[in-house]
């Protein structure tokens, strides 16, 4: 009996790795931040922090401060927005990079082994595969506008590093990220579970010459879902003529 | 009846207005590239037709000038699925009825706005949903 209780007490005794936060639910796009001093701990020195989460965006020219290579410079300031806003282009799929930060809502499912977020704006549905030191993918593999995301927990924070994005734009005026772009993010609940907070940091040397972070909140509400994003392409002719 | 702005209109900046369909949204095209954030007008009208759809609906409103003349006036709303959360629908706004919508004006000029809300003609707010406060930021 003696032995029977040592073990018991033993066992009870014994480190389990605790249960990472659970993500899961829909969430409404929150208050805008500048930072947070959680995650700010783990964005490197002279990362600029972007201003255009949400609502919010740059006007022609104006990048909130990350520096685009020469090239992809020239090709902001040759970028024609009506004449880019076509019936051809006007249903386009952005990337992550810029489809995560608008005022949209997200619904996460999240399981050991995977997790997906679903982005209402254009339908969008991301899959992490959870694990670390996953295999890289070849380089050649295909480049989508979700990408090939890896997660992992580092105590309360998930880190997602995704790769393999397909070209898209990063500021919506003229500045495109190319395929070799870098996301990393953090995610981590506040609040009492009633607040989640992300930094999206990216990195794509072929386009830029920084590195740049956005903060991204939204708030936990129960009883939704994301709606179906239906997009109709002759939104483009109110933009045929002046 | 109002009509042009910036003379002709009782526009701009009515904070009591706050907000039915939130600031400039997330733009397919950019909003800060074609609307004017610094402005804001208003319109009352007709309307000719509403197209609820993303990324983004319109409402199409013909306006009488005080020549009697008649022109039209587009105002482009936020994404359905953001509306629809803020008690709007398909068929929430009727052809032929009489709207003030204010909003954001396009900079190239023309008869354009980006809807920032919508009232009917006994001032009644299109859309019951009340905003959020966090919302009132996006």
């Amino acid at each position: 009996m003696r032995r029977l209780v040592c073990w018991l007490l033993l066992a009870a005794a014994w480190p389990v790795a605790a249960a990472p936060p659970d993500l899961s639910g829909f969430w409404m796009p929150g208050r805008t931040i500048d930072t947070d001093p959680e995650l700010a701990k783990f964005v490197p020195k002279g990362t600029v922090v972007m201003h255009d989460t949400g609502a919010a965006e740059f006007g022609l020219m104006d990048f909130g401060g990350l520096k685009p290579t020469p090239d992809a410079m020239a090709r902001a300031r040759a970028w024609n927005p009506r004449a880019g806003l076509t019936i051809s282009t006007a249903c386009l799929i952005p990337s992550i990079v810029y489809a995560l930060q608008g005022p949209f809502p997200i619904e996460i499912y999240q399981g050991r082994d995977l997790m997906v977020m679903r982005l209402e704006y254009m339908d969008m549905a991301r899959v992490f595969v959870m694990g670390e030191n996953l295999p890289d993918w070849p380089a050649n593999a295909p480049h989508t506008k979700t990408g090939y995301s890896r997660a992992h927990w580092e105590g309360e924070q998930l880190v997602v590093v995704t790769t393999h994005l397909k070209a898209a734009t990063i500021t919506n005026n003229g500045l495109d990220h190319s395929d070799a772009m870098v996301v990393t993010e953090r995610y981590r609940l506040a609040d009492g579970g009633k607040t989640l907070i992300a930094t999206q940091m990216y990195e794509d040397p072929k386009v830029l010459e920084n590195r740049g972070v956005r903060y991204i909140t939204w708030r936990r509400t129960a009883g939704d879902h994301v709606h179906a994003y239906d997009c109709d392409p002759s939104f483009a002719e109110e933009y045929a003529a002046p | 009846m109002n009509n042009r702005l910036p003379d002709g209109c009782r526009s701009c900046l009515r904070a009591g207005w706050l907000l039915l369909l939130s600031l400039p949204a997330f733009a397919h095209h950019s909003f800060a590239v074609f609307f004017d954030q610094d402005r804001v007008v208003a319109v009352t009208g007709v309307v000719q037709e509403f197209q609820f759809r993303n990324p983004h609906g319109l409402i199409r409103i013909t306006v009488k000038k005080p020549d009697g003349s008649e022109e039209t006036w587009k105002g482009e709303t936020n994404s359905p699925s953001i509306l629809e959360r803020r008690g709007w629908s398909r068929d929430v706004l009727q052809t032929g009825e009489t709207i003030t919508m204010d909003g954001w004006p396009a900079r190239d000029g023309s008869r354009y706005l980006r809807v920032r809300s919508v009232k009917r003609a006994d001032g009644t707010p299109v859309g019951g949903a009340a905003i959020q406060a966090t919302e009132e930021q996006k």
